[in-house]
């Protein structure tokens, strides 16, 4: 499975009920299109501390909220 | 699609968008926006500088900020009571032209240097670099020091709640590298807003407006008809205010309509005077409820409103909160730019602080920092005359019940966040009575905790308690 992959299954376990995570694109602001909250932001950074043992002291947590943007704290 | 949601998403139809292109729907839009802006209070510069937006929208930030200098500039003649002096060269009002021009000239050069120092933030030195948020927070309290000892410097203070946390948000897009790539102009109409408000700075700062601005004609007159919607919800919103004070609140017995005037005390007025039956304690407390979210919406959907008509197509401030189904939820649809206030200056620098802590006592902690710390630090800045004149017992007098609401706030959003979290795992959907359970129990934690979100000076601690005790019947 490829990190893209992970995201979105774990982004799944996430959303909001209603959200439709497979409808979404890289680019695609999860906050503002209401499939996560911001306060669910947490949970992503907390997933990046643990599965890509990232140092998130360093990142701005609201560049969070597409997948291009989680991608790239990894990439990083 | 059936007629009444016809009627609410009518801003997305394309032949409608199709009209606000063209110049009789600009002018059509303008007109009514106008009238709605003009039924809510708003400066008649708000309009004319929408009008312009409409004429020429790639000027927008530009037309905004000019509006932005001469809203300064009328504030200030307002306050030295020159409004209406037509004798501009009259020997008695030298002394106050003097000082408009010297706090005209004060603020916009400040608002620059401000600037200056946000784009070369990145270049900074470690620390400004680093904490620039935190340091002018901390050059700002130490000016409140300073005013107790040089006291024509608390005329700066009247400023504070309403500028600080704009240039935060200034100073936050800096520390991100953002404002190398811009002009003054670019912030200076957020900085100081056209609209009236409060010190919360609807559709934050510029990171967050450029990202909801219209690029093309399309998402323009989309923004345009999204505003008059937001403005005619206002308005609507309004009127039931009206009608709900008229009809519930013994105060306002003379606007009621056709006479019927329940007679009940205002949740204020039910604590301040006591000795309430449960019945009608339960009952301020739930239409108090109401009632601040409906002035809530009035107030977020015209600023809302107003930012959408120029082209910022931003979130509404507050949305179907009384359908929440958790408190966290609430929190987020009541007042959603203090909410993200309260979540990008405290809730993300303290969680990301603390990453080797259990993860529910570092949520715990990120929460009580944004509903506890930072809300009390946001309010206590409204006391700013009693922070420049050291009356801190005034303060304590004035914020110190809010305490308890703002605990009680955290714990709440809290556990909330914590159930919301495990629901979310396995994923379960609520069934209809299970929905209006959870809706029920936020508006009864809303309901109970804003007995202590009130101020008023005969608001005292013991009348909160005697009230909520009555709650329970005792």
């Amino acid at each position: 499975m490829s990190s893209r992959e992970q995201l979105i299954e774990f982004i799944r376990t996430i959303a909001r009920p209603e959200g439709d995570v497979d409808a979404i694109s890289d680019e695609d602001n999860l906050v503002e299109l209401n499939i996560i909250d911001s306060l669910a932001i947490v949970q992503i950074v907390m997933y990046l501390e643990t599965n890509h043992q990232l140092d998130m002291s360093t990142i701005d947590p609201t560049r969070l909220v597409t997948i291009s943007g989680i991608l790239g704290a990894i990439d990083r | 699609m059936t007629a009444l949601s016809l009627i609410a998403n009518f801003h997305e139809h394309s032949s409608l968008n199709e009209l606000a292109r063209t110049h009789i729907g600009k002018l059509i839009i303008w007109v009514i926006g106008t009238a709605l802006l003009t039924y809510h209070h708003v400066s008649p510069l708000a309009a004319v500088a929408i009008g312009l937006v409409f004429i020429a929208p790639a000027f927008r930030r530009i037309i905004l900020s000019v509006a932005t200098i001469a809203v300064i500039f009328e504030y200030y003649v307002d306050r030295q009571a020159l409004a209406l002096s037509f004798s501009f060269v009259a020997p008695e009002h030298a002394m106050a032209w003097a000082k408009v021009g010297v706090f005209f000239t004060l603020i916009t050069v400040g608002f620059y240097v401000l600037f200056q120092l946000a784009k070369r933030l990145p270049n900074a030195p470690g620390l400004v670099r680093r904490h620039p948020v935190l340091l002018l927070h901390c050059v700002v309290i130490s000016a409140f020091g300073l005013m107790l000892v040089f006291p024509p410097l608390a005329a700066m203070a009247e400023l504070v709640p309403w500028l600080i946390w704009r240039i935060s948000y200034l100073l936050q897009f800096g520390q991100r590298g953002g404002a190398k790539s811009t002009g003054f102009t670019d912030h200076l109409f957020y900085l100081w807003p056209i609209y009236e408000g409060s010190g919360l700075p609807y559709g934050k700062g510029l990171d967050y407006l450029s990202r909801h601005e219209a690029r093309d004609e399309e998402a323009d007159a989309s923004s345009r008809l999204a505003g008059i919607k937001v403005l005619a919800l206002a308005t609507l919103w309004d009127g039931t205010l009206y009608l709900f004070e008229g009809f519930f609140y013994h105060e306002f017995a003379a606007d009621a309509l056709f006479g019927i005037n329940i007679g009940l005390p205002t949740m204020q007025q039910a604590i301040a005077q006591g000795d309430n039956s449960v019945g009608v304690a339960w009952l301020t407390v739930i239409l108090g409820l109401f009632h601040i979210v409906l002035r809530y919406a009035v107030i977020g959907h015209i600023i809302v409103g107003l930012l959408r008509l120029a082209g910022f197509n931003i979130f509404r401030n507050t949305y179907k909160p009384l359908l929440s189904e958790s408190i966290v939820d609430f929190w987020s649809r009541f007042n959603y730019y203090f909410k993200e206030l309260m979540v990008e200056f405290f809730f993300y620098p303290t969680f990301l602080r603390f990453p080797r802590l259990h993860a529910r006592l570092r949520l715990f902690l990120a929460v009580l920092a944004a509903a506890f710390v930072g809300n009390m630090y946001y309010h206590i800045f409204f006391s700013q005359r009693s922070l420049a004149a050291g009356d801190y017992l005034i303060i304590w007098d004035t914020w110190s019940p809010r305490m308890v609401y703002c605990v009680l706030l955290a714990i709440g959003i809290w556990i909330s966040m914590l159930r919301q979290q495990e629901a979310r795992k396995v994923r379960a959907t609520k069934t209809t009575l299970q929905k209006f359970r959870a809706i029920a129990g936020v508006w009864l934690f809303y309901s109970v905790v804003h007995v202590w979100n009130l101020t008023g000076d005969d608001l005292t601690w013991s009348k909160r308690i005697d009230f909520s005790i009555s709650l329970l019947g005792l």
